[in-house]
């Protein structure tokens, strides 16, 4: 055996040796990790509080598969820490679990009230710094503890932290009445020219929880995890909250509208009064920053195109006027969610709109001057709606019913 | 009756007398007792060898012997000659006949041997090798030179369907052990007078006999030569099968790659003699070599070729796909689960996670166990006695299916992935590269063990130069990728119509010589007829 065999044979089995022997590097099995799906995080005056809901792998595949034997099994545990910063407490969580918290599969973040009043600096930071932790992560706000929310349990969905996260998804999609804020969002608004943000409220809806699995032994379950109100952040700090009306008015100052429904009220011949609800397939916003005199002024110029979903005024709508006339009570009810929503973010002064990036887009000489006091300027702002509806679609039937009834009365 | 110089054994006799046999060659006597006898003792005198003693009639009763081993001869021809010979030698011939030449020898070789190819040779050792071919040597007494025919034959496997590289539409014919053979189901297909056999013997003690086999004007002159260079080059006692060869004249011996196909099917080696590759065949063995190869080649089957080229380019893409599977399924499973959890989709970890509960080993030494334990089936299942197969088939899948997964010892997602594993294994239509995968696969665990996803990708990235680093007699074996010629794209993981697959492969076939059908015979709606 030649030299170069001996050294290169030497070379290998080093490398194998240290390969096998040093172990390996972060490596971790499947059963060493307590996969988190949802974290709540509180504030009780002095010590942040974070709630882990940790999964139960072998139970949830036992609700989900039905195999398995024994009584029902909760498929999540929530258990929490405390400490003097959010890492602080994490570390805690050592000393009580048998296992290393694993969050890449976190799906939501619920802040307490009080926690987010006291701002969320702190948590955006802890997110950003650590590689375990994903940015896509939904925020959520709670009137209460987070706490309580992570412990209810969600019909159809065994890991209500999933099961959260889907609704948000789906509530942006369907309805846009609160838009899903992932952590790096509200990092972006909270660093923003406006220094303002927002976050959806979820909510336990009903008196008692729904915390025990026994609970699904009845059709109906004791309370419900609801999506509430917007939760307006000014800096970093909650100042209050917005109605479901003005969230929908801001998501669509926002931009952020990718299908909801307005409900139009109608009139016919006789004078008898319905409404029509119309599904809004498409939405777009432009929020135009402009100069009258010194004075800074707002349009937004909102183009929507809709569909008919429901009618309850005797109309024939074969009839181009009458299409118009619903194009027109879109219009008018799109302008006053707007201004409704406007009115509101002055009153509590905060832009969550982002009219000032708009604004320091614009006119970016002016901006220097405007951002110093950017509160007084917003304030006094006027916003004038320019909104075009379409009727795209009438639906299957052209005629409503009432109308087709009425006519055979005659 | 024409004497071929140029035949089979002569060549042989020349070939194989020129380098092995070195001390004084015994030249034939006039004597012909002295000659049997001395002929007798160069074979060691088995019981096997049969001499006839004749005399002829009209030659003074001279007496002539016959002599071959039996049971390599083909006994039919040799009962024929020796019919034939009986009746000349009670023959007395005018005297016009005997007056022109009184030479018995010349008589023999002209008028009276029933037998196709005849050669002649000089010496003791020419005569006896040529015996041991199964020819048969005529000696004349008082002749220095004795006739040899060629009787071989004796029992031979008939002609088969292939065993281990099977179709569902094409040729069903297979090569054989014998290497004549093989030779005519070459012949059969290529009728072409550019086809070209070079004989060769390699092995001083089991002088197997070595035809390379090669288009004139396709095959590259240089390669062909490299050939014959590498083949001469062979020192060995024995060659059993085309392995031994293989593993001489390859370009690099370190490597888990095989760098010359094999083939039992005349079809495919039909279609490498016309795409300029050198056919190696080697007597004892139905499996033929194919040089210079591309790591491609490996993924198609003749099958492609018969096929709709559409569902052709689909299955290699599926066989490339089952190779990558084969090699990286387990190392993957490994490295996702156990370093980089956070690339599964939730409800999968989960399922996952669940799975672990209770599994006393670590992720890698449960990919171990049951991948040996695979291996062993796999090969218990090659090795054992043909009865006993379905008694090992039950067995395995109950200790893998269920058994180790009701006891809690492995993950029911590791049988997946191993049993998933093992089945794109078999999808690669070259065994040899399936090894290549089957070798691989376990170091790339051990990588996916210890360093994860990024374990795996310097692995492959290793792998990767190495691959590139190959060469099939001077051939880059990673071609077309590496270098990169557009042009032999067509038949790679494609597999385009014949129609388009106008030019031979550049680089493999003779430059000169690339053309190998016509253009616009892309088939098209009949104009005139409508």
């Amino acid at each position: 055996m030649s030299i170069r065999m001996k050294s290169v044979l030497g070379a290998v089995l080093l490398i194998f040796f240290a390969m096998i022997t040093t172990g390996c590097w972060n490596r971790i099995e499947l059963n060493e990790v307590a996969i988190t799906s949802a974290t709540g995080v509180d504030w009780d005056g002095e010590n942040w509080i974070v709630s882990y809901q940790v999964l139960i792998p072998a139970a949830i595949s036992s609700v989900m598969g039905g195999s398995g034997g024994g009584g029902p099994k909760s498929p999540i545990i929530v258990y929490s820490t405390k400490g003097r910063t959010i890492r602080d407490a994490i570390m805690h969580s050592y000393s009580e679990s048998p296992r290393k918290l694993f969050f890449a599969h976190n799906r939501v973040v619920v802040i307490g009230e009080k926690a987010l009043q006291r701002g969320v600096n702190e948590l955006i930071d802890v997110y950003f710094r650590n590689s375990s932790t994903r940015e896509t992560v939904s925020v959520l706000a709670t009137p209460g503890t987070a706490r309580r929310i992570l412990e209810q349990f969600m019909q159809l969905q065994a890991i209500s932290g999933a099961g959260m996260k889907e609704i948000i998804l789906s509530e942006m999609k369907n309805t846009s009445i609160l838009p899903n804020i992932p952590v790096y969002q509200l990092a972006m608004e909270v660093t923003g020219d406006a220094k303002s943000a927002v976050v959806p409220e979820i909510f336990v809806s009903g008196k008692e929880d729904t915390s025990s699995l026994e609970s699904f032994g009845t059709t109906s379950i004791p309370s419900k995890l609801k999506l509430g109100r917007l939760a307006v952040l000014k800096g970093d700090k909650m100042i209050g909250w917005m109605n479901r009306k003005e969230s929908l008015g801001a998501a669509y100052l926002r931009d952020s509208v990718q299908q909801s429904y307005i409900v139009v009220p109608c009139e016919d011949d006789k004078g008898n009064t319905g409404f029509n609800t119309i599904h809004i397939l498409k939405s777009s916003t432009k929020v135009i920053p402009k100069l009258k005199g010194k004075q800074l002024a707002f349009t937004a110029d909102v183009q929507v195109t809709g569909t008919l979903m429901e009618s309850n005024c005797a109309q024939d709508l074969y009839k181009p006027g009458v299409i118009q006339s619903l194009e027109q009570g879109g219009q008018q009810q799109v302008g006053i969610l707007l201004q409704e929503a406007w009115a509101k973010g002055q009153q509590m002064n905060t832009d969550i709109f982002g009219a000032a990036e708009k604004t320091h887009r614009k006119f970016p000489k002016q901006w220097k001057e405007w951002s110093k006091n950017w509160e007084e300027v917003f304030k006094e702002a006027p916003l004038e709606t320019k909104v075009k509806f379409r009727m795209a679609r009438m639906g299957l039937s052209n005629k409503s019913f009432r109308y087709l009834m009425d006519k055979k009365e005659k | 009756m024409p004497n071929d110089k140029n035949t089979i054994s002569s060549g042989k006799q020349n070939s194989s007398l020129s380098g092995k046999v070195k001390q004084a060659e015994q030249v034939l006597l006039p004597d012909l007792d002295v000659n049997l006898e001395r002929l007798h003792r160069f074979l060691g005198g088995g019981e096997d060898i049969a001499c006839r003693t004749l005399q002829h009639r009209s030659f003074d009763n001279t007496r002539y012997a016959l002599l071959y081993i039996d049971g390599i001869v083909e006994g039919t021809s040799i009962n024929t000659m020796l019919l034939s010979l009986l009746d000349d030698a009670n023959n007395q011939y005018s005297d016009s006949v005997s007056g022109e030449t009184p030479d018995l020898y010349r008589h023999l070789t002209d008028r009276s041997i029933a037998i196709g190819r005849l050669s002649e040779v000089s010496t003791i050792e020419q005569a006896g090798y040529a015996m041991l071919e199964g020819c048969t040597v005529l000696v004349v007494d008082g002749c220095l030179r004795a006739i040899v025919m060629d009787t071989c034959g004796g029992k031979t496997r008939a002609v088969e369907e292939p065993s281990s590289q099977t179709v569902i539409r094409g040729p069903k014919e297979g090569f054989t052990e014998n290497l004549r053979t093989n030779t005519s189901l070459i012949r059969r297909i290529i009728k072409s007078p550019d086809l070209r056999f070079d004989y060769k013997v390699i092995g001083h003690q089991t002088r197997t006999n070595v035809a390379v086999v090669y288009l004139e004007g396709i095959a590259e002159q240089e390669i062909v030569k490299e050939v014959h260079r590498r083949l001469d080059k062979i020192d060995i006692d024995g060659v059993l099968e085309s392995g031994y060869i293989e593993e001489f004249i390859q370009d690099r011996a370190f490597t888990p790659f095989p760098l010359l196909q094999n083939t039992e099917r005349p079809d495919t080696a039909s279609a490498a003699l016309l795409e300029g590759q050198v056919v190696i065949i080697v007597s004892g063995t139905p499996f033929a070599l194919v040089a210079p190869v591309t790591f491609v080649k490996f993924f198609q089957s003749s099958e492609d070729y018969y096929q709709r080229y559409d569902i052709a380019t689909f299955l290699r893409i599926i066989r490339m796909a089952s190779f990558f599977i084969s090699m990286l399924l387990p190392s993957l499973y490994i490295a996702i689960t156990t370093f980089h959890q956070e690339m599964l989709p939730t409800s999968l970890l989960i399922s996952l996670a669940a799975q672990r509960e209770g599994i006393p080993f670590p992720a890698l030494l449960e990919a171990f166990l049951m991948e040996i334990t695979f291996e062993i089936l796999r090969e218990a299942g090659v090795r054992m006695p043909r009865i006993i197969g379905p008694a090992i088939s039950i067995v395995g899948a109950l200790v893998l299916g269920q058994a180790a997964v009701q006891a809690g010892i492995i993950s029911a997602a590791m049988v997946i992935v191993v049993s998933f594993t093992a089945i794109a294994s078999f999808v690669i239509p070259a065994v040899n590269m399936g090894i290549a995968a089957r070798l691989i696969r376990f170091v790339l665990m051990i990588l996916a063990g210890t360093f994860g996803l990024f374990g795996i990708m310097s692995g492959l990235m290793i792998l990767l130069a190495h691959l590139c680093g190959l060469r099939s007699f001077g051939k880059p074996y990673m071609m077309p990728f590496a270098p990169f010629v557009a042009s032999n794209l067509k038949d790679v993981l494609l597999r385009v119509p014949w129609w388009a697959m106008r030019k031979r492969p550049l680089n493999i076939s003779s430059d000169n010589n690339l053309i190998r059908e016509g253009t616009g015979q892309k088939p098209k709606p009949d104009q005139e007829g409508a």
